[in-house]
């Protein structure tokens, strides 16, 4: 991951016109790149030279193998390169990019010292760090793991979900603000449209053999968990003993029966003693039925769209 | 037969009848919230048994009011704590919680040709215990009359009627317990079965397909 680029500088015309010039550039550049981390890192190299951004950060959400989903910084530019890089990649900004994740929910400018500890708001505050804002942008395309030859083969696509995060001095206008976060609205459309995110089908093998306990390793179907889904229509607005309430088909309730919210599919499959091509056929009808959400090991609720092809 | 063993044989088969169509549901459904309806209609369904047993047996002692106003006040609590959140975690512990409360009323009910006869200041106590099923009734006609607004149903329409009916009937009777008072406590009864008819009415009837009040002018 390069920290440093010069790709991305375009003038700063009148407020209002940057963001249209910026999103023409973007797609010019885009359909040149390879990597979604160019894409990331010129975005960077945008907010950090065009709108007196600090520092500017791109942290996404991946998985490996082994269904572990963790936080990873795809992109860091600095305004002045002498600013010491664990200043703002250390594990409290870590951690704050992995609460957005989560949360699924940036936030509109703040000081540091609402966001942080005494300690990392007084760090940050010493080098000119003294507001934050966060965008959160999510996809159900996925966002390919980062290139890196010793891990090649490790790490798995995933749904985007993206946290930019902006270091600043002073307090910018709430155009410029609302304009980038069109900006990074844009870029994710480009993104898409060229090819850097990949589609949802596009994962590979989905087919998976008979038995969980032999898991696909490129599917993390077996891995995800079941959460129970309970219709907030049911006993206030519709009457839960006229309509389609029941689950009719056996297996899919036998399997609903067996999600508790901690079980992962290749367990509710051990428990239930069902092999991989009834649950699959069990969890299409209890996700067309909306009685279930998929999440990550890691907590992350997986969008339906995601698993349509998987299932 | 009088107003008040009608209230009794209303509320019995009402609740009855929703608690068993609720349990059966829940097999079928294994829905959480259904569950919570079925155990408190089931729970409401066994204070009516015991306002009747407490009004006609008379040879040995059975002070049922206590079971009785606190087991109906609680079970209307757990269905409008169902209604708070759709998350399985909070509905699987109020489930739980559903359970143990009941486990301890029907304890209450075992003891109840052993409890004292009277309450102590029985004015207040009474009007206190009496009257908390008529605010819960209300507070679930409220949450009714916002689900109603956000999106006009048949259902949501009667289950606010009930409720009311319900609240008004708890209501109407609290002075008896100062002053006694035959018309009042007979109105009182009168209303509450208006409210359980509609409550019936509101669980047997089919959903209209798609269509609002507001589309159909009904």
């Amino acid at each position: 991951m390069d920290s440093n680029g010069a790709n991305g500088d375009v003038s700063r015309p009148g407020a209002g016109r940057w963001p249209l010039m910026i999103t023409a550039r973007l797609f010019q550049a885009a359909a040149n790149m390879r990597q979604i981390d160019e894409l990331f890192l010129w975005l960077a190299n945008v907010s950090v030279q065009n709108l007196d951004v600090q520092v500017a950060q791109f942290w996404g959400l991946q998985t490996n193998r082994t269904g572990e989903v963790f936080t990873q910084l795809r992109a860091l530019v600095f305004q002045d390169n002498s600013l010491p890089q664990h200043v703002v990649t250390n594990n409290h900004v870590v951690t704050l990019a992995g609460n957005v994740l989560n949360q699924r929910r940036g936030f509109m400018m703040q000081k540091v010292s609402n966001l942080f500890s005494p300690f990392q708001a007084d760090l940050l505050a010493r080098y000119g760090l003294n507001y934050c804002s966060c965008y959160f942008l999510s996809s159900a395309l996925l966002l390919p793991p980062a290139y890196d030859p010793s891990s090649q083969g490790q790490l798995l696509p995933m749904p985007l979900a993206l946290a930019v995060l902006l270091f600043l001095r002073q307090v910018p206008s709430q155009t410029t603000i609302s304009a980038l976060g069109l900006v990074l609205e844009q870029a994710i459309q480009a993104a898409g449209t060229y090819g850097l995110l990949q589609p949802p089908a596009a994962t590979g093998n989905h087919s998976l053999r008979n038995g969980y306990a032999q898991q696909e390793p490129r599917s993390a179907l077996p891995e995800l968990i079941p959460h129970r889904y309970e219709d907030d229509k049911l006993l206030k607005s519709s009457n839960p003993f006229a309509g389609s309430g029941a689950i009719t088909d056996k297996q899919a309730r036998r399997l609903y029966n067996a999600v508790d919210g901690h079980r992962a599919v290749k367990e509710i499959c051990e428990v239930t003693g069902m092999d991989a091509k009834e649950a699959r056929r069990a969890l299409k009808i209890l996700m067309a039925q909306h009685r279930i959400q998929f999440y990550t090991p890691g907590g992350q609720l997986v969008d339906d769209s995601a698993l349509q092809d998987v299932l | 037969m009088d107003i008040a063993n009608l209230l009794s044989l209303t509320l019995f088969f009402v609740s009855l009848f929703i608690s068993v169509r609720a349990f059966y549901l829940y097999i079928q459904a294994r829905s959480r919230r259904i569950f919570i309806l079925a155990l408190s209609m089931g729970m409401i369904a066994l204070t009516a048994v015991a306002g009747y047993a407490g009004d006609n047996v008379t040879s040995i002692s059975l002070n049922v009011d206590w079971f009785n106003y606190i087991g109906q006040t609680v079970s209307f609590i757990f269905i409008l704590l169902s209604f708070f959140r759709n998350s399985d975690e909070y509905l699987r512990s109020l489930m739980r919680w559903h359970i143990v409360v009941s486990l301890l009323l029907l304890v209450l009910l075992f003891l109840a040709p052993v409890l004292p006869p009277e309450f102590p200041a029985p004015a207040v106590t009474k009007s206190i215990l009496s009257g908390s099923r008529g605010f819960i009734c209300f507070v679930i006609f409220f949450y009714y009359v916002y689900v109603f607004m956000r999106k006009e149903t048949r259902f949501s329409l009667l289950m606010g009627i009930a409720f009311l009916l319900l609240c008004l009937g708890y209501s109407i009777i609290i002075p008896k317990y100062v002053t006694p008072n035959d018309a009042l406590d007979q109105n009182g009864d009168l209303i509450r079965i208006a409210g359980l008819l509609v409550l019936f009415l509101a669980v047997l009837l089919p959903e209209r397909s798609q269509q609002s009040y507001a589309e159909t002018g009904a």
